[in-house]
């Protein structure tokens, strides 16, 4: 059978049906309530991306699905009949620490974790290659960079024949170009091979090869539903360049610094008004369309927090971090 | 229980076989590549074994360091082949608890503090299979640091005259003092959690085993009170056990006796009970603390 028929028969056979269904997810650790009552769901040949802020609760709840953290309650199905550790073998995992033994060169990490895998395969010798990685596989993984060493993992975990990825903020260390290459890949295995994937990012450009985006935040899903939808469904968005603008006239008294521009979120487009009427002249004021950094910082840090009128209002802008986020002013990424 | 359940898993994992997908039904998992599992492990040890100075000098430098002095300081100049043989012997165990102790308590506490173990919790590992393959490893380790003390002592004097009849206490004592070396590592990989005062731990322990025992059983007469327990602990056993395979002859007067050597079944016993029980708390530490628990 060629490759491009075997492909064909392997979307088919996995483009139906439910991948992962999780359902009232709730876990402790020590005296904190990290996941409360955690809901998802994956169908075949899809890419949920897993959004939030750190300490949201994305790491641990793909580990709960991977199999190396045990629920306190709820239930994990995997194709509508299998535990997380039942289905270990239907699924190939990056979770975000060393994972990758320093000791070992990169080749002879991938070459143990292929070995560990029933649906390992040698695959991750192209995918070094196109994360330019080739020639530094023959080094040992300790004098890699952190984006070197979580490339690595990243060959690895993608390199299993699965349905089903589950990648742990795989965007973190890589450069741009590398992210793209990424997506690249996740995207050609949806559409080639039907496969699904499941990926926590707080990178908003990750939101652009989502299927669904679903927001989690202090353990709770906030939101879950396609890009689309959830960038209809924000406040209107207000931009200022050139001046401060008062926070507290912002929903969630809170607005959010982008390079030179301070944006936040009116309740209503009208607001935008009496906001330009307080600024200078010279200061520029409008309503721009909303971006997936604007719907990560709705979700992660405004979503069910409209009501508290009495927040106390902040000044300073935290600057913009490296993967592209916004930082909220007044408080800490 | 444990040993059971480890036999039962192993025996019923050890096939690479993949269920036929249905397109109709949602697909099943693949079973669990056991060997393969194994021999990957026991691959990673080895290759990070051969690469490490430290692992080397370990392994061979510091037992024979110690021989060369002993031999040099306190041996006369007209000392024996067998006064060369046994120091060669228990400088042989001691190497080899020294380099098996600090390797692997080192790599298991690394993969734990590491967070490795949360990346094998989400694959379908068998426990079993990665303590096997970890056990090889040692076992290849610690084989080798002893075969090269001994032939050092015999390329430099040491003769043995081994008995034919208990030759194979040599293979079994290795093994035993093995499991019990990879078992105590085991427990101070998930004890103590830091890997670098590994080699540190591994060396004080080896010292305080060796001397506490009459250099490893082999001069019992320097302990103050009766020093039955030579024939009883796990590495005072093992060396002299060897002695009696390696030496035929008489051991009057060599400060060997007493007690008398554990030549009888009942001693080779105690040692398949070691091996027992040191599996047993492997596969309970590698099962529980490695693939069981959630060590955030």
């Amino acid at each position: 059978m060629s490759d491009t028929a075997e492909r064909a028969r392997k979307a088919q056979d996995r483009s139906a049906g439910s991948v992962l269904e999780a359902s009232a997810v709730e876990l402790t650790i020590g005296d904190q309530r990290v996941l409360e009552g955690v809901d998802l769901q994956i169908e075949s040949g899809e890419i949920v991306v897993l959004m939030g802020p750190n300490g949201a609760g994305k790491s641990v709840f793909l580990s709960c699905c991977a199999g190396a953290l045990r629920a306190d309650g709820g239930e994990i199905e995997f194709f509508d009949r299998y535990a997380p550790r039942v289905a270990r073998g239907l699924f190939s995992v990056a979770i975000q620490g060393d994972t990758a033994d320093p000791e070992l060169t990169g080749a002879e990490n991938c070459r143990f974790f292929e070995q560990l895998h029933p649906a390992g395969t040698d695959e991750w010798q192209t995918l070094a290659e196109r994360f330019e990685l080739t020639e530094d596989m023959d080094r040992t993984v300790g004098a890699y960079s952190g984006g070197m060493a979580r490339k690595v993992e990243l060959a690895s975990a993608l390199s299993a024949d699965v349905p089903l990825f589950l990648l742990d903020e795989p965007a973190a260390a890589l450069d741009l170009s590398m992210l793209r290459v990424l997506h690249d890949e996740l995207l050609r295995r949806r559409d080639e091979e039907g496969a699904s994937v499941l990926l926590t990012s707080h990178t908003p450009l990750d939101a652009q090869i989502a299927d669904r985006l679903v927001f989690l935040r202090n353990g709770r899903v906030y939101a879950d539903g396609p890009p689309e939808g959830l960038l209809d469904e924000l406040p209107p968005v207000l931009r200022v360049r050139g001046a401060v603008p008062d926070d507290e006239q912002f929903v969630g008294n809170r607005a959010f610094g982008r390079g030179d521009e301070v944006r936040g979120f009116l309740e209503q487009e009208t607001d935008a008004e009496a906001i330009e009427a307080e600024l200078p002249d010279d200061a520029l004021v409008e309503i721009d369309p909303p971006s997936f950094t604007d719907l990560f910082n709705y979700y992660a840090y405004l979503a069910g927090e409209e009501s508290q009128q009495s927040r106390e209002a902040t000044t300073t802008r935290s600057p913009e971090s490296t993967d592209g986020t916004a930082g909220p002013v007044g408080s800490e990424q | 229980m444990f040993l059971f359940e480890w036999l039962l898993q192993a025996a019923t994992t050890m096939s690479t076989e993949t269920a036929a997908p249905d397109s109709a039904e949602p697909p099943v998992p693949d079973r669990v590549p056991w060997q393969r599992q194994a021999w990957a492990f026991a691959e990673r040890h080895l290759r990070v074994l051969v690469r490490s100075p430290m692992i080397i000098f370990l392994a061979v430098g510091w037992p024979l360091a110690w021989y060369v002095l002993t031999v040099s300081v306190f041996l006369p100049g007209d000392a024996g082949a067998f006064a060369l043989g046994s120091v060669a012997v228990s400088y042989a165990f001691f190497g080899s608890f020294t380099v098996v102790v600090a390797v692997f308590a080192g790599a298991f506490a690394g993969d734990l503090d590491g967070g490795r173990y949360r990346k094998f919790r989400s694959l379908p590992i068998a426990p079993s299979a990665d303590l096997a393959g970890r056990f090889v490893a040692a076992l290849v380790l610690a084989v080798f640091s002893h075969a090269v003390v001994l032939a050092v002592a015999f390329a430099t004097g040491a003769r043995f005259e081994p008995r034919l009849a208990a030759i194979g206490l040599v293979p079994l004592t290795l093994l035993s003092f093995c499991v019990v070396a990879v078992a105590l590592s085991l427990v101070l990989g998930a004890v103590v959690s830091k890997p670098e005062y590994m080699t540190t731990i591994g060396i004080v322990l080896a010292l305080i085993a060796y001397y506490t025992t009459g250099f490893n059983g082999t001069q019992p007469g320097m302990i103050a009170d009766d020093p039955w327990f030579v024939n009883v602990l796990p590495n005072s056993l093992a060396t002299r056990q060897q002695l009696y395979a390696l030496f035929d002859g008489d051991f009057t007067d060599t400060g060997v006796l007493p007690p008398e050597l554990p030549s009888g079944i009942e001693f080779v016993g105690l040692t398949g009970a070691y091996v027992v029980v040191g599996l047993a708390v492997s596969i309970l530490l590698v099962r529980r603390v490695a693939y069981g628990g959630d060590p955030l």
